[in-house]
């Protein structure tokens, strides 16, 4: 199982669209997928409830969900949408068990001061650093970027010092505030309606593929157990 | 002095968009106002200690601030911009102080969902009952063409708050909250649709005060022109 937490301490920067989108497109490439919804606000749990039969389905988690119930289920993919709140010793132990830690942030001055801080702590943290060779596995995503203006710029500008990839500018479209509407991701909308949105999609696809990969490479090089 | 609460228990609402612009626009109109920030991520206050020194002047109140330099600019106005996750004893101390509440909500099922509740705690709360102090729901970065604009514009009507303004999804917000500024301290000639956006808020904050100052005149017991005053 590859475990990818969203996280983000301030409210409103994107999390749990990037974590719906993300489940509805691993699960639409046939993948075994659960949400585990960490957040009082419950948004992950409740677009779960609203997706429509006949989509690829993706399985729900709550913090009290009994972990018998997810690893019954064998998922390949486990997606945290962290609570707002999440810092500290409870921080720290959620990205140990996280395989990729994926930051949205939203384009704009209030943002990048509220996450700031929250950054600054996951660089420090001994499980994101850069291994050899590897691909670090934490990464920024702009959120709601509107190509038309100078935010992105801003974006870049915010995250330089602190050497961390921004894999990717999700843009600003009313595709994902109907698919959030309607239980869906864009990637189960019609291609004639999302492809365009689709486009900002592959690095992050790319960039855990490598993390998949490097990961599957370290559990083959160990001594098999029966 | 008025005090205007802007609360919402979702992040990303728009809370300090909405202080920062009214506080920018009262000071336009050369009253004196003053923020008091209670969100731990300190937008606000970040935005005023970014604000360009020739622009009007607004103070920031917390626990920093000089009271005496504070009781010197006598303020007319609070702004209490709040933390996403207030409390219910703090969410019932801020209404008894409060005159306005303004709750600022974004176009989306996420963010509606996470305000339903939190709409019905205020309508139960005893001073919004007993009209001390006036609700009134905002619609945040919204694009009036769209679906979603309804469908926020529809919550509202069910919800029985009033109505007050939608702030347009403009590129000139995150810049204004970049460089300490509101629309109101930007050239005319870039603002003019968004002023006119921001006319209903201004016309209810009007309304407001003359309803209440009414209330003074038919109540003796209510505070000298209506108005709660904050120690």
């Amino acid at each position: 199982m590859f475990t990818v937490l969203v996280a983000n301490p301030k409210g409103g920067a994107g999390k749990t669209t990037i974590a719906t989108n993300l489940a509805g497109y691993l699960a639409g490439k046939r993948q075994r997928v659960v949400i585990l919804d960490m957040d009082r606000q419950r948004s992950a749990a409740r677009w779960l409830s609203r997706r429509p039969r006949g989509f690829p389905e993706i399985r729900g988690a709550l913090p009290d969900t009994h972990p018998h119930i997810i690893r019954d289920y064998a998922p390949q993919w486990l997606i945290v949408d962290a609570a707002a709140a999440v810092h500290g010793a409870q921080l720290q132990a959620f990205v140990k068990l996280a395989d990729a830690v994926l930051v949205p942030v939203a384009t704009s001055a209030f943002d990048f001061e509220a996450t700031a801080d929250f950054l600054a702590e996951l660089d420090a943290l001994k499980p994101l650093k850069l291994a050899k060779e590897g691909t670090r596995p934490l990464a920024v995503i702009g959120s709601r970027v509107d190509g038309r203006t100078v935010a992105a710029a801003d974006l870049d500008g915010f995250l330089s010092p602190l050497s961390l990839d921004v894999l990717t500018h999700i843009r600003d479209s009313q595709l994902y505030v109907h698919a959030a509407r309607d239980g869906l991701s864009i990637f189960d909308q019609p291609r004639s309606r999302a492809e365009e949105a689709w486009a900002d999609w592959p690095p992050i696809l790319h960039w855990l593929q490598g993390l998949v990969s490097a990961k599957s490479g370290r559990v083959d090089q160990q001594p098999a157990r029966s | 002095m008025y005090t205007i609460l802007v609360a919402n228990p979702k992040g990303g609402a728009g809370k300090s968009t909405l202080c920062t612009n009214i506080a920018g626009m009262l000071a336009s109109t050369r009253q004196r106002v003053v923020i008091m920030d209670l969100d731990k991520q300190q937008s606000a206050t970040n935005w005023l200690a970014r604000r360009p020194a020739a622009l009007p002047k607004i103070m920031s109140w917390n626990e920093d601030t000089d009271m005496q330099e504070l009781q010197t600019f006598a303020p007319q106005w609070m702004i209490i911009d709040t933390h996403a996750r207030l409390r219910r004893a703090d969410r019932t101390y801020l209404l008894s102080r409060a005159n306005f509440v303004l709750v600022p909500v974004n176009p989306s099922v996420f963010d509606i969902e996470a305000t339903a509740k939190f709409l019905i705690k205020l309508h139960q709360d005893a001073n919004v009952q007993s009209g001390k102090v006036a609700i009134g729901l905002v619609g945040s970065r919204t694009d009036s063409r769209t679906r979603m604009a309804q469908e926020l514009n529809s919550f509202f009507q069910r919800s029985g708050l009033p109505v007050v303004m939608f702030v347009p999804d403009s590129v000139i917000y995150p810049q204004c909250a970049r460089d300490g500024m509101s629309i109101y301290d930007l050239p005319r000639s870039r603002t003019e649709q968004q002023l006119e956006a921001w006319q209903p808020l201004v016309d209810w904050i009007r309304g407001q005060m003359t309803r209440s100052n009414d209330l003074a005149t038919a109540d003796s017991a209510v505070p000298e022109r209506g108005v709660v005053q904050i120690a």
